[in-house]
């Protein structure tokens, strides 16, 4: 494929094209590739005083390290078990919404809740996780719905049972509105002409959104679906330090709290390095894989 | 944030027990090389170089200056030491982050005041990574006043030397045990007076009161937090059956209270207090807010907090829902009537923290005379106190801040410790003795002065794990376990109090699985580190 | 659209209205209680614990602590340029790097795809960048928050997504009518994906609008510090817990509870008017017109 004969063709045909990435390369070599062989902290015993390059090199020691400790197959095991959660409620939410909206006759209504149901991304986590503390308190709103149906009222967060809801939960809560905006962008892309067409033929709004809706956001879909499965092992350790305790470690203690609370005994750039370097492996490995599935099942693909 | 912050100040405060370093070098001798070329007293001759100073900026400056440099503290430093010292900070919040990279950067001030526990290794990496310079040469021939509080107290040195016999800074030194207090447990002193008990001394008399309090209709006569960030929380309790509940030395053998016997007692007393109803239901809760709130609104009767940050700002809130709130501290207890209690709260009186010079520095000479002036007469009085006539006045012989600090209306509405920033460092820390006589003005409400005095009124710095190096080596296998052992001790004990987990299977497994986890190997690297320091 | 409904799309549309305004409602609770907070009284705010349906008490206390700050009004205008001209800089560089990506028949446009997406999982970490920024000497220049953010990948895969749902006939007509790939970007495919573009504003901005570790870093002076940075030093300061040696005293520390919530107002409400301004891009329809305009 890569031939001479290929290379010189396509230079003739796309040198322009070339020419304008140039700043576009210069950005990924300086800021991205320059500065990548910090990586090697990793497997170094890394010294400030002596920079990257001079710190001893002391092989796998940081991650076996991290694969022996006694919690790694609880952490890692929570870890996937909230991402893959995570990924069959929380990804589909902002989607559903966005089609929700799609279907509202009035534009201001939309509008509206449009503007109101993304607010919520910009409020602090610290300040979303006292509201959650709150709601699902021995006295809060939610206990209160529980008791009325029968229940018996209880901490929720106490509850290892419950953690993972509560967390998924909240995070539809707070991101589903900034979620859609990407899908209703994508939807104000549809030709309106293809629904006059598809009614003319007599084809209901059920039917109209399986086979016009959702096919035109189709590419959106699965790019974001591909980006999100290389995420995977990503779980941002503030939202857990503020929700979890002693209590729930057993569904709450990822990956990233337990390295966390590792570096609160000490401050080691090559431990927390590594285990990075861990996850990105294992979310660039599934990336890797969606992207070959997809490009196969039906030509979308990141590369 | 809150909790984070919170966090990683209590993760410096026990990582200043934990961090040491690799290499078994000898004292760096660099004996003769150094001459000396200034007279003694201040302030000192010179051509006036600048002498720079890197440290974080403390909150009490923070609030009315830019910049230390900004202070009359600063400028009165100048004045009195005649060296032209310039102050730069990292921004406020990142701080670990900016001092690592000053060091990979090697872009080095004359002097950097940090906790040198916290550098990646150790200090005895900072002195062989040629970052800062083993002070031991300057401190004989330069510093007269640091020498001879060294040579007075061995353990002011010892606490601030590497295992290898290197001082490395000029400490922070907290000159008396109600300066390391600062937490503890006070009661509603109008829920006791309605009940008709004197204030508890005893474990038992603890339970009468809480008993008392429940009968009272009060929802959570006790909340205290028992997570590891607030481990020494726990001393509260456990103290009384003879153990800390951290790393401490009983006669010269060091012992972790969580491995002891006296661990499975305390969860026995509050597993069944929690069972009754006596301990605070939410005491599971790692947010401090809700805490907060149960003893504002008087849902409770017993509390555990630190007397300025937490009883500094529930008192007013609590006093707002009930005119007649009135809080009493209580000592920590103990099983028999009349004893001293052997645990309380008590931070190390210096280790690890101060001010160092670099390696880099062309002005070495400066800067030892400008860091040794906190430890002379004049210096001590200047970095406790400030200026006489202006921020302090001799009152019976016993140094007394002036209203520019301590009334509200004439320091344009700061708080006390604001108005201090800007004339001492006593209000926070540095390269000096800290003088009790601070604390005892400090607070606003006499009740938090009150309460140092009674919460710091036990052995605890008798038995204190000192501030002892570990090597790299014993530091990386210490930290595997002591993390993996934290996690689960933290779970079993609140699994075991509230009920989730029986009381029986608790005491039948938890010490097993300590040992099973390695505990033994962890105390003994402990050991190994204590036994060094002792020979220093 | 002149199509008759049915009962039962009549239903779905009610269903649909119901299921909407309960979505608002959750949503919005919280921002509610965030305004509701920052202007309750400090102490009372500090004892309470429940749901707030209006301000305990009435005070502005948090804001005005937030205000006396001196550096506010610097960094206000630090962001605004921050943002403006950071999100220029990043649709110009994403939306060539889109088009590139989204064209077809270039040779090595796979590979160079495969090495971007790379980026977005190895990275070198703080150390190494900060000698690259050093060295183009962008250190304590507001330059270095804008530069080393100029394109964010993901949001260049969501742009080329974009760019190749327009249709490819368009771009080929214009080629042949002589035009360059400069005038196609910007006068074709650019107006053509605006919905995209407004999406890539709003990311661009929000990002830069609530960044403040690069400047945490990168920056020495205080006078260049963006809005962020300068209310997160605010709160760390007043912050009670903070206080851990006990260092501080007396009830002026319950203002920081309040203050956290002031700041939030004060960081958010500015960035939240942007929307409705974008919003008119999302609306269904919105493509046609361009196409036949």
């Amino acid at each position: 494929m890569y031939t001479k004969k290929a290379i010189a063709k396509d230079w003739r045909r796309n040198w322009k094209l070339y020419l304008l990435m140039l700043p576009v390369f210069a950005f990924y070599i300086i800021f991205c590739y320059k500065p990548m062989y910090g990586i090697i902290i990793a497997f170094k015993d890394f010294q400030p005083g002596l920079g990257i390059m001079q710190s001893p090199w002391i092989g796998f020691e940081n991650f076996i390290e991290f694969f022996t400790g006694n919690y790694f197959t609880r952490t890692l095991s929570n870890t996937l078990i909230i991402s893959i959660s995570n990924l069959v409620f929380g990804f589909p939410a902002p989607i559903i919404l966005a089609l929700l909206i799609n279907e509202v006759v009035h534009k201001s209504f939309a509008k509206t809740v449009q503007t109101i149901t993304y607010m919520p991304h910009f409020v602090s986590l610290v300040v979303v996780c006292g509201l959650i503390r709150t709601f699902v308190a021995e006295d809060g709103i939610i206990n209160y719905i529980i008791t009325f149906f029968g229940g018996e009222a209880s901490n929720l967060l106490q509850k290892p049972e419950a953690f993972v809801p509560i967390y998924i939960i909240s995070g539809i809560w707070q991101e589903i509105g900034w979620g859609s905006i990407i899908y209703l962008a994508a939807l104000a892309g549809v030709d309106q002409e293809l629904y006059e067409a598809a009614s003319i033929d007599g084809a209901g709004r059920l039917r109209q959104t399986w086979s016009i809706t959702l096919p035109s956001i189709l590419p959106t879909i699965i790019t974001l679906f591909i980006l999100r499965l290389g995420q995977m092992m990503n779980i941002g350790f503030e939202k857990i330090i503020l929700l979890y305790s002693p209590m729930t470690y057993e569904t709450a203690d990822v990956i990233s709290s337990y390295t966390y609370r590792v570096g609160l005994q000490e401050f080691r750039y090559g431990y927390s390095t590594a285990v990075g370097l861990f996850n990105s492996v294992i979310n660039f490995v599934l990336i890797f894989i969606a992207n070959t599935i997809s490009r196969k099942v039906n030509d979308t693909s990141l590369w | 944030m809150k909790k984070f912050v919170a966090a990683c100040l209590t993760a410096g405060m026990l990582a200043t027990a934990l961090v040491g370093c690799g290499t078994q070098n000898q004292p760096t001798t660099t004996g003769g090389t150094f001459t000396k070329t200034t007279e003694d007293g201040y302030p000192v001759q010179n051509d006036g170089q600048e002498v720079s100073y890197w440290v974080s900026l403390s909150g009490h400056v923070s609030a009315h200056s830019q910049s230390l440099n900004d202070t009359k503290f600063a400028q009165g430093l100048k004045e009195n030491t005649g060296i032209n010292v310039k102050f730069q900070h990292p921004t406020i919040g990142q701080e670990t982050e900016s001092f690592n990279l000053m060091i990979a950067s090697r872009d080095l001030p004359d002097i950097i005041e940090y906790g040198w526990n916290k550098y990646s290794g150790g200090p005895e990496k900072a002195i062989t990574e040629k970052t800062i310079i083993s002070l031991n040469d300057v401190v004989d021939q330069v510093s007269p006043n640091i020498k001879k509080l060294f040579e007075e107290n061995a353990d002011y040195r010892k606490a601030n030397t590497t295992e290898t016999g290197n001082i490395y800074v000029y400490p922070f030194i907290r000159g008396d045990q109600t300066l390391c207090t600062y937490m503890g447990a006070m009661v509603r002193k109008d829920f006791l007076d309605k009940a008709g008990l004197q204030p508890p001394e005893t474990i038992e008399e603890w339970e009468t009161m809480l008993r008392k309090f429940k009968e009272m209709g009060i929802k959570s006569p006790l909340t205290m937090r028992m997570d590891n960030t607030k481990l020494s929380q726990m001393n509260q309790f456990i103290g009384a059956y003879g153990a800390a509940a951290d790393f401490y030395v009983e006669d010269g053998k060091v012992k972790y209270g969580p491995a002891e016997d006296a661990f499975v007692q305390f969860v026995e007393l509050m597993t069944k207090w929690y069972s009754e109803g006596l301990l605070d239901s939410n005491f599971t809760d790692t947010d401090s807010k809700r805490l907060t709130s149960v003893v504002a609104n008087g849902e409770a009767g017993a509390a555990f907090g630190s007397a300025g940050g937490d009883f500094g700002s529930w008192m007013p809130a609590a006093k707002k829902n009930d005119p007649n709130a009135e809080f009493v501290p209580v000592p920590y207890p103990v099983l028999n009537k009349g004893d001293r209690p052997k645990f309380g709260n008590a931070d190390l009186p210096t280790g690890g923290y101060g001010a160092a010079i670099t390696a880099t520095s062309q002005n070495v000479e400066l800067a030892a005379r400008l860091l040794d002036y906190g430890y002379g007469e004049e210096g001590h009085m200047y970095y406790n106190f400030g200026i006489e006539g202006e921020s302090y006045n001799m009152v019976d012989g016993v140094p007394t801040y002036t209203d520019i600090i301590l009334d509200t209306e004439k320091n344009g509405g700061l708080s006390v410790g604001q108005a201090m920033g800007k004339y001492i460092r006593a209000c926070y820390n540095g390269p000096f003795v800290q003088d009790k006589n601070y604390i005892s003005q400090f607070y606003t409400d006499p009740v938090q002065t009150e309460a140092i005095n009674v919460w710091s009124d036990n052995d605890q710095l008798k038995y204190a794990m000192p501030n002892a190096a570990m090597t790299e080596d014993e530091n990386r296998e210490y930290t595997k376990i002591i993390t993996d052992i934290d996690t689960y001790r933290e779970e079993i004990m609140y699994k075991t109090i509230t009920g989730t987990m029986s009381l029986d299977d608790f005491k039948a497994n938890y010490l097993n699985e300590m040992k099973e986890r390695g505990i033994e190997r962890a105390i003994q690297l402990k050991q190994q580190a204590y036994d060094r320091y002792n020979k220093q | 659209m002149a199509i008759k409904k049915t009962p039962q799309r009549k239903i779905f549309e009610i269903c649909n209205a119901i299921v909407l305004i309960l979505l608002m409602i959750v949503t919005f609770y919280p921002l509610l209680y965030v305004v509701f907070a920052s202007f309750s009284d400090p102490t009372s705010f500090l004892g309470y614990n429940g749901l707030l349906l209006k301000p305990l008490g009435f005070s502005t206390a948090a804001y005005a602590k937030a205000f006396e700050h001196p550096l506010i009004i610097s960094s206000y205008l630090n962001t605004i340029f921050i943002v403006v001209v950071g999100v220029v800089i990043n649709i110009l560089l994403t939306s060539i790097a889109a088009y590139f990506l989204s064209r077809r028949n270039i040779l090595w446009q796979r590979p160079i795809a495969f090495l971007i997406i790379f980026t977005m999982y190895f990275s070198g970490g703080l150390i190494p960048l900060y000698f690259t920024i050093q060295d183009l000497h962008l250190y304590n220049s507001i330059w270095s928050l804008i530069l080393p953010v100029a394109i964010n990948t993901f949001n260049l895969m969501i742009m080329r997504t974009g760019f190749a749902s327009i249709p490819h006939s368009l771009e080929e007509s214009a080629t042949i009518d002589g035009a360059g790939h400069f005038i196609i970007l910007f006068r074709i495919v650019l107006p053509l994906a605006m919905p995209t573009v407004a999406v890539m504003i709003l990311y661009y901005g929000v990002y830069h609008w609530n960044s403040w570790f690069n400047a945490s870093i990168f920056l020495k002076d205080q006078a260049k510090y963006p809005l962020q940075l300068v209310l997160r030093s605010i709160l760390i300061v007043n912050d009670t817990s903070a206080m851990t040696s006990g260092v501080d005293a007396g009830s002026q520390l319950a203002v920081s509870e309040t203050l956290k919530y002031a700041v939030i107002v004060v960081a958010t409400l500015p960035i939240l008017c942007v929307y409705p301004f974008l919003q008119k891009y999302f609306v269904k329809g919105v493509m046609i017109g361009a196409v036949k305009g």
